[in-house]
Order: C-alpha cells, then structure tokens, then sequence
C-alpha cells in the first residue's frame, strides 16, 4: 500500500490478502492513520455534509425568489447544490486522496 | 403523433449505428480469456475514468428518468424535481462507501454486491436475501426502460395505436429488443459501454439545444413559469396558498430525495457500473465529476415545466409523451430524430446494464451457490448470458401483457425493499460492531415487510392498492417516504438485535477482556 491514507481502502498494510482477518482487522489497523491527518479528514467530512444537508433542507429553500434568469429559487439553489457536491467531493479527493493509484489499491 | 420521415431516418440512421457498435464491441479491449465471468459480466474491471463516466451516466440517466422525471413535473409540478437533491445523496453516499467496496471487489473477485455480503457474513439465508431484493427490484427497472421505449416509438408515429393488430403495433419494440439482447449475450458489458459514448454526447446536444432554444420561443424563464404557474393552480392536487410552481410538501420531498439517493448504489446494476471500474481512484474521480451531470438533470427535468408554459396535450393524456411532444413541436424534424434516438439509446445502455447484472446475480449467487457439483467459469458465464436473454423476454411479456402501472407499481415496491439492504451493506464494510447476522436479516425482512404492507395501504385515485409511496408511519406525524420509515424500523431492529447478541454471546462464554457490551452507534448511523 503506497498511499497514506488506508483507512478508506480495504486492505491494511501486512495482512495477507486472502486471509479473513484482513475484512476484521482493518477497523483497529485503520485508526493510526485516521489519527495521522484529523484535520484533512474533518475538513473533508464536513464539505461533503454541507451540501447534503443544504439540499434536504427543503423549507430554507422552497421560495420562489430570487429568480435567476427566471428561474425561481427553489429550482436554482438545488442545482448549485449539484455543483457545490462536485466542488466538495473534488476537493476532498484532492486533501485525501490526490496521489493514489488504482493499481496500488487493486494489486 | 404523425409521422414525419426526415425525422424516422435520422432515429435510424443514430439506431443503426449503435447497433453496428453493440456488435463490435466483443472485440473492443478484448481479454486474453473471455471464458471468465467478470470479462463478459464486467468488461474485464479495466474501465477508466471516462468509460466509467458515461457507464454510470447510462443507468443514472436513463430513459425512463428522461421521461418520467419531467412528466413528474409536468403533472405534479415541483415535486418531480426531488431527483436533483436524490442526486447529491447518491454522489455523497458513493463517494464514501464505493472506492472501499471496488478495491475489494477487486481484491476478492467480486462480482455482485451478494458476492460481498456472503464473503463477510458466511450466511447463506442472508446472501439469499440480497439476491432476491436485487433482483426484484431490477426487474420492474427493466420494464419500465420498455415502456420509455415504447414511448418514443409512439411518438414517433410507429407502432402503438396507429397500427391495427397486436403484430404490427409491438413489432419495432421486438426488433429493437431482439437486436439488444443479440448483442448483449455476445458482447458483454462492452456493449452499452461503448454505446453509452454515442448515448451521451447525443443527450448533451439535446439538453442543451432544448434549454436554450425553447426558452427564446416561450419568451424566457419569466413566462415559463409564468405560465406553468397557471397551469399548475388549475390542478386540483396543488396546494391553493403560495406559488404553485414551488409547492411540494417538505417530509415527502426531503424522504424522497434521500430514501431514493441512499437506495441508488444498492441496485445490481449500478453496482455492475462501479465494479467494471479499474478501482478506487477512478470510483473517487467520478463520485466528484459526475456531481456536475445533475445539472443537465434539473435542465430535464424543467422541460417538464416548459411542456406545461407551451401548453402541450399530451397524447391518450399520458404525462409521458410530454416531453417527446414538447420537442416534436418546437425542434427541426432533423433534431427531433437525434432527441429520439438518444432517449431510445437511454433505455438500451440501462437495459442492457440491468439485464447483465441479472444474470450474474442468478449464475453466482443462485446457480453456482447451490449446484451440487463444481461450477467452471465458463459455464458460469454461460448461465449468465443466457439469463440476460431470458430476463429481457420477461420483461418484454411483462410490459406487453400487464398494464404499464404494473411496472410502476413494482418498481415503486422495488425501491422500497432495496433501501432494506443498506444496513448490511455499510455496517458490513465499515464495521464490526451491529453487525448480528440474525439482527440484520431480521432488520431486512421486516423493512420488507413494512415497508410492503404501508405500500399497500396507500390508496390510488381509483381506491386500489398501491397508490403512492409515501404514508404517515406509526412513530411520526407528517407523511414521509415509506423506504425511509421501512429503514428506521430495520436499523433500530438491526441495532438491538446485534447488541442482545452480543450480551448473549459474552454471559454465555465470559470472556475477560471487553465484557462490557459496546455502546454502539445510533440506530440512525447507517442512514448518514
């Protein structure tokens, strides 16, 4: 494993891939490295939660103004939740995972 | 609708093409052995991100969410427009649990999300469980792929009701099924992926040339709206205070918007998509990018609102033909053909993604699992090709001898029971705690169970069962969407079963470390 951050990947570093403890071991082996990068991680967490709870949060939102171009509130604000999801989610793989592989993780 | 020939040739011309490519496909990115089931089940998991894109882009954005989504708001108004906050859900959801379940998969030669389950669980009853759910509730998904193709071949003027006997009136529907299941059975999944590029492009062109070009002839948004305002009011289904074009009730909305986002990743076919990726970083790659594709959804989706402010009759009063009509009307006959084609490929790519993700559920998890002698790869393969053939005839004999609310019935009961497998599936990968074998499949089969008797219980405008998806639940006051309650009742089952287990477990053997029970997580974890 190459990448710093294996507590989202299924394999922690030294147990052999077929062995069955690798799927119990991994909650204990994964929590040094959650420990290693907390704020990254925070941070990552707390961008991909904004927009979920902003687009379920349906009374904020259910107004008809201001319009955009015509379009009403209600109709805009949830499709700029759509991009700001993209921009979180991008930039949560850019704190985590930026230098990883898909070979490293599938080897 | 009449037939017009400029547009028919240019549906062929684009329908002709993608089947030359369904064909070509088994020698695209070809496999040293193609006799095992992840070369033609999966494309061999070489997929990168691009493929990937338009893979999930395929049986996101199907036919069926290209009609119906806009019908929802041509009929409903702003209610239809929860798929946009169920999109962000879904990409949030993905991006968390997906790289970690394709590593494995890759890892441990995954195929189908059972595959995982039974190689963390060791439970036969319960793997059964998710293959069962699964397969249920792809197959109304499939049915109703035929009814948007059926749709647009309506609307196209062949077929339908313009013919005299039942022959001629489903032949084109046959042939293009025929032809699918022809190059599905020889191609694999390569098929709609290669497709699923045309698919794409060809949606983007429509999308865009409709969200500009309609605007401008109804005179902007303002009088869009304007005008679908008016409409609207005239329903009797909308709320008389406020504006009509915003009007949704907020628990139904919000339920909604995250039983169906929650739900998404748990269909066999989405997880076909996933599992055919080359591994984690592309699955994260995609889980940011396609974000950005929901905008092209909500600009779909407002085509809906844009039928009603030009004030379209829809045909046998169908929602449906809604938006076809809408575009027959404002659009050149030549763009009407490329929007017909690219709405008929959308239910080909998901169709032929459904279908494969069927037949590997039945050869793994039902064929090979109980067969009493060894199964070869090949063989697997081969029940699995043929599954995908017969799970399409079925299809095709459900739609054409069922009432078409059949298929909405099922699927709407599909969506309900699926949801039911997310606590085995995240307690299972990301933790050891709560996950009670017996406490899970309870969990599951009493979602089910609810979650089909609340089902039920909803009355239709025609007082039959099964008129909508959302009730008020026993423990809340406000009406919510029954996969959601089925799912509280399946995680607080989940969650005291595991930890009576686990008291169970340690008084019956004391052991002397860890003798105090954990505290475990809310009930409501999993749901996050």
């Amino acid at each position: 494993m190459t990448s710093h951050h294996a507590f989202l990947l299924a394999r922690a570093p030294g147990i052999p891939p077929d062995s069955k403890e690798s799927m119990m071991g991994e909650t204990r082996e994964r929590l040094p490295v959650r420990a290693a990068r907390p704020l990254r991680l925070a941070v990552s967490g707390l961008l991909i939660l904004i927009p979920v709870v902003l687009s379920l949060a349906v009374p904020l939102y259910q107004r008809s103004g201001p319009a955009l171009i015509g379009i009403p509130f209600f109709y805009w604000f949830q499709m700029a939740m759509a991009i700001l999801t993209a921009i979180a989610t991008g930039t949560a793989y850019q704190l985590l995972y930026a230098g990883d592989t898909d070979e490293a993780e599938a080897a | 609708m009449s037939f017009n020939v400029v547009t028919f040739s240019v549906f062929l011309a684009l329908l002709l093409l993608v089947t030359v490519m369904g064909f070509v496909a088994s020698r695209w990115r070809r496999a040293a052995d193609g006799d095992q089931l992840d070369e033609w089940a999966l494309g061999g998991r070489t997929f990168g991100p691009l493929i990937t894109w338009v893979l999930l882009g395929g049986d996101l954005y199907s036919a069926y969410t290209l009609i119906a989504i806009p019908a929802a708001l041509f009929s409903m108004g702003a209610f239809g427009f929860y798929a946009i906050p169920n999109a962000v859900v879904l990409y949030a959801l993905g991006f968390l649990f997906l790289p970690k379940l394709v590593s494995l998969a890759h890892r441990k030669g995954y195929v189908t999300l059972t595959d995982f389950v039974n190689d963390r669980f060791r439970s036969r009853p319960l793997s059964l469980a998710i293959t069962i759910t699964g397969l249920l509730a792809t197959m109304p998904y499939l049915a109703l792929q035929l009814v948007g193709l059926e749709v647009v071949l309506g609307a196209l003027g062949i077929g339908g009701t313009a013919a005299g006997n039942w022959f001629l009136r489903d032949l084109p529907l046959l042939l293009a099924f025929g032809i699918l299941a022809a190059y599905t059975y020889s191609s694999g999944l390569r098929a709609p992926a290669l497709i699923a590029f045309v698919k794409d492009a060809l949606v983007y062109i429509v999308v865009i040339a409709a969200v500009i070009y309609i605007p401008i002839k109804l005179g902007g948004f303002d009088s869009i709206f304007d005008a679908a305002s008016k409409a609207l009011a005239d329903k009797p289904t909308t709320p008389k205070s406020g504006d009509p074009a915003v009007a949704v009730d907020p628990s139904v909305y919000m339920t909604l918007a995250l039983g169906s986002g929650m739900a998404f990743f748990l269909y066999p076919h989405a997880i076909t998509g996933v599992f055919a990726s080359r591994g984690a970083k592309t699955v994260r790659r995609n889980m940011s990018l396609l974000p950005l594709y929901t905008v092209l959804l909500g600009l779909v989706a407002l085509l809906g609102i844009m039928a009603l402010a030009a004030d379209i009759k829809p045909r046998d009063g169908n929602p449906q033909y809604a938006v076809p009509q809408l575009l027959a009307e404002m659009f050149p006959s030549w763009l009407t053909g490329v929007a017909f084609a690219a709405i008929a490929m959308s239910a080909l790519v998901p169709a032929a993604i459904m279908a494969i993700a069927a037949g590997n559920l039945v050869s793994r998890n039902i064929y090979r699992t109980y067969s009493r002698r060894p199964v070869t790869a090949k063989r697997e393969t081969l029940v699995s090709k043929i599954v995908s053939v017969l799970v399409k005839a079925g299809a095709l004999a459900f739609v054409l001898t069922l009432d078409a609310k059949a298929a909405v019935n099922f699927q709407l009961l599909g969506g309900i029971w699926i949801l039911q497998t997310l606590p085995t599936v995240l307690l299972g990968l990301f933790t050891n705690r709560l996950t009670s074998k017996c406490a899970l499949m309870t969990g599951l089969l009493a979602g089910v169970a609810y979650g089909t008797w609340a089902a039920y219980g909803v009355k239709s405008a025609t007082g039959g069962p099964f008129g909508g998806s959302t009730a008020t639940p026993f423990f809340l006051s406000s009406p919510t969407y029954i996969a959601i309650s089925a799912l509280v009742l399946n995680c607080v089952i989940v969650a005291a079963g595991s930890l009576l287990a686990r008291i169970f477990r340690t008084t019956k053997q004391p052991a002397p470390t860890e003798a105090a029970p954990p505290v475990g997580e809310p009930a409501g974890h999993s749901a996050g």
